[in-house]
């Protein structure tokens, strides 16, 4: 045992902040991350946006809402602005089920990629609940 | 009329505290005990005004009294009673109301505390106390007021959230809150410790009754609100790692490793520094956790929407509680340094107590970092990036299942260990061997997940672990007093209520280790069928019988039948419902449609079933089946972290420690 026991506590120390910092690199990689954009900046340039890992948050247009139960495919496009008839919308498509509040205005939130029709693939679809629903 | 008299208890309410601060700042800059006494008399007059404005609330919610905006935003005729006062933390104005009432029932319990040790830091402790009452009355009388009017008095009002019709939404935010609230009180007195001219060595003895309590109200919270999610929430998963979930873990984490400094303070005079540190950050991520969830910084499924001037407010007031006390830590650290040391890293009690604290702490840091990032890289490269659930698993479960391993093995070190004696016993090494076997086989039997096969390995460790010095306490007991039998052994258990009371808790742990090893091999089908039809998911086949439809006050109901047989058993009916909530407010909108799953299980499986949908009457039907692996030993494990934490909390006799 030749090291004193300052040295062996900074090992130890040093140890566990070197595997935690290791686990949060490699938890940064590759798919754990994407890109989290708002409806509107789509729009604008659709082109720049395909086949990246997207996050997207906008508000559900309710005449939009298709939900196909006999395939379990749900589509509906998402507007830039909240109960604005004029705004803009991006279309998504959901291979799941309809999800609880699924409601006109509310907010939503996807995960998934857009091809070359700047249709969005979601694979993971979240309703915000609204301001009345609130947690805590 | 009487939200008249709710404004004015507020309004008093917050005038009282000031006056109570300035008199507590009075009397400990002019050593003036008689009105420290005044002071102290303060504190209860601001519970009882904080007590009156809530039950004032809560009978406007009772009785609908709907020229009140809170009223009408929250509930509605037709709402059962226990929901109406349920509404009472549903929303941001109420959930704020509970969180003063609470903080004000604490400041009495710490002002009237009949506790010997604490004597010195106590008038202190309640100013701080009295702060932070006001940091809450403040915004609740002038920003966020529960008694607010309408223009008019409305019909009706908007009813309740139907996801928060459910009974673990009435217990889930009240024992978050409690746990939240109480990490005040040692926060306080940590505060008190570090402003009093002399540092108070023992004040983790006092203080480790609330940090207990706390600590279980939060853990309970936690899991609570997991298991809401579950059976609620309808997407078969029970954490979803939203940045509004991790925000009550935080504290909970920093809470667990100030558990575990406290007690090496108490054993060794070590660590006292990191506890008061850890007892600081602990109550300040408690107010973020509340921050996080309201300001609307970081985009939640969850959460209310934010207010700017309430978020600077938020965010000065935690600046204030957080960063001048650990400057002021920084300056006076030579005289808080420990007079005990550490001398044994890897192979002593509290040394791996250390490095279990080290990673609890960095666990915190790692969800905090992924809970921010879209904050930070928005800040930072312009780019709002955000991390998914495939983060946390990355970082997190490597980190869990280190942990379960250390607790297996610093159970089995001494506290106290002669000179010569080896670390471990013997029977260490065979357990530890055992558990090398199980996971081998775990993992060529079929259990094709290395986290999950060490998960249920780290469990099986703890177990066996908890069982070896259970029996080895016995032995030395038999040794000493002749009894023998089962009676020694539960004995020698009762008679150290706290080492009782850990082993409940670290048993606890050990299964819902084995609750989350399930969740990689949960199986989950989408899919429409035909009435009369039979699918098979999983080991189970199930038949769509066909859709009823119920009215139910204040709602509609679609339930379809779904009989179940598991590998040709019949196990009977079960009926997933999708529930139609009128919106009172608006009866023009749209009904708001909720699904009610239908579970039924075991300790080995549930199955979970969701109605999404149906077509031509019910001709055809579309169902999500999910088959959801040992979830139940989740919900077992926080039943027994309350009874164990309770066990641990028991008043004993006063007896001399080894």
């Amino acid at each position: 045992m030749a090291m004193s026991r300052k040295g062996r506590v900074g090992l130890g120390i040093g140890v566990i902040v070197a595997a935690v910092a290791a686990l949060v690199y490699f938890g940064f990689s590759g798919s754990n991350s994407s890109y989290y954009r708002t409806v509107s900046e789509i729009l604008a340039d659709p082109a720049s946006f395909q086949n990246q890992s997207l996050r997207i948050s906008g508000y559900l247009v309710g005449d939009s809402i298709d939900w196909d139960s006999q395939n379990v495919v749900l589509r509906f496009a998402l507007a830039a602005e909240q109960n604005d008839p004029s705004s803009p919308c991006l279309n998504v498509v959901y291979k799941g089920i309809k999800p609880n509040n699924f409601e006109h205005g509310n907010e939503v939130i996807i995960e998934g990629t857009m091809d070359q029709n700047a249709v969005v693939t979601a694979e993971k679809l979240m309703v915000k609940c609204p301001s009345k629903y609130e947690e805590q | 009329m009487l939200a008249d008299l709710g404004n004015l208890a507020i309004m008093t309410g917050f005038w009282v505290t000031v006056f109570v601060l300035v008199t507590y700042v009075v009397a400990l800059v002019g050593k003036n005990d008689r009105l420290i006494k005044t002071a102290h008399t303060g504190v209860a007059i601001m519970a009882v005004i904080a007590s009156l404005a809530t039950a004032i609330l809560v009978y406007l919610l009772v009785t609908g009294d709907f020229s009140v905006r809170y009223v009408v935003e929250h509930t509605n005729r037709a709402l059962p009673v226990l929901y109406k006062i349920s509404a009472l933390w549903a929303g941001q104005e109420g959930s704020l109301l509970l969180w003063l009432w609470l903080h004000t029932i604490l400041g009495v319990l710490v002002a009237f505390s009949e506790d010997k040790r604490n004597e010195e830091l106590r008038p202190l402790a309640s100013t701080i106390m009295t702060f932070i009452a006001l940091f809450f009355y403040g915004i609740i009388a002038f920003l966020m007021n529960p008694f607010e009017r309408m223009p008019v008095t409305y019909p009706d009002g908007a009813g309740l959230n139907p996801l928060l019709q459910n009974f673990g939404m009435i217990i889930h935010p009240v024992t978050l809150y409690l746990g939240y609230v109480g990490f005040a009180a040692p926060y306080a007195f940590a505060v008190a410790n570090l402003f009093n001219k002399k540092p108070d060595p023992n004040w983790v003895k006092y203080t480790r009754s609330w940090v207990l309590a706390a600590w279980g109200f939060l853990s309970v919270g936690i899991l609570y609100g997991a298991q809401w999610a579950y059976v609620e929430l309808g997407w078969g998963g029970y954490w979803a790692w939203d940045p509004v979930e991790n925000a009550s873990l935080f504290p909970w984490l920093t809470g667990t490793a100030l558990i575990h400094s406290a007690l090496i303070h108490e054993r060794r005079k070590a660590l006292n520094a990191t506890s008061l540190m850890l007892a600081i950050i602990s109550y300040g991520l408690c107010v973020f956790g509340t921050y996080l969830t309201r300001s609307g910084v970081v985009q939640s499924v969850h959460g209310f929407p934010g207010i700017p001037l309430l978020n600077t407010l938020f965010v000065l007031f935690m600046a204030i509680l957080v960063i001048v006390p650990l400057v002021w830590l920084y300056r006076r650290r030579d005289e808080y340094a420990d007079e005990g040391q550490i001398n044994e890293f890897f192979s002593s009690k509290e040394g791996t107590f250390v490095l279990t604290n080290y990673i609890f702490v960095g666990a915190t840091l790692a969800i905090l970092v992924g809970s921010l990032f879209p904050l930070i890289s928005r800040t930072l490269m312009g780019n709002e990036i955000t991390l998914n659930i495939g983060y946390y698993n990355v970082v997190n479960v490597p980190l869990g299942i280190a942990l379960a391993f250390l607790l297996g093995a610093c159970i089995r070190i001494a506290w106290k260990r002669q000179p010569g004696e080896p670390v471990f016993p013997t029977d260490f090494y065979y357990s530890l061997g055992a558990t090398g076997v199980l996971v081998v086989v775990l993992y060529l039997m079929g259990v094709r997940h290395i986290g999950s096969a060490l998960a249920i390995g780290s469990a099986f460790f703890i177990i066996l672990n908890l069982i070896l010095d259970i029996s080895s306490h016995a032995r030395i007991r038999h040794e000493n007093t002749g009894e023998g039998g089962i009676l020694n052994v539960i004995r020698s258990l009762t008679g150290n209520r706290r080492r009782f009371g850990a082993i409940i808790v670290h048993f606890a742990v050990a299964l819902t280790m084995i609750g989350f090893a399930g969740a990689p091999f949960d199986v989950e089908t989408s899919q429409a069928v035909r009435r009369g039809e039979t699918w098979q998911v999983g080991n189970y086949e199930l038949t769509y019988q066909g859709l009823r439809e119920e009215f139910i006050h204040g709602y509609s109901a679609v339930y379809a039948t779904v009989e179940v047989s598991r590998n040709g058993k019949p196990l009977g009916v079960m009926k997933p419902e999708m529930q139609f909530h009128r919106n009172y407010l608006n009866p023009s909108a749209p009904e708001q449609q909720m699904s009610e799953v239908a579970v039924r299980g075991n300790l080995a499986e549930d199955l979970y079933i969701i109605l999404a949908g149906w077509e031509r009457g019910g001709e055809t039907a579309t169902f999500k089946v999910m088959v959801n692996y040992l979830v139940n030993w989740i919900w077992i494990g926080m039943y027994l972290i309350a009874i164990g934490t309770v066990v641990a909390l028991w008043p004993t006799k006063a007896r001399v420690e080894s």
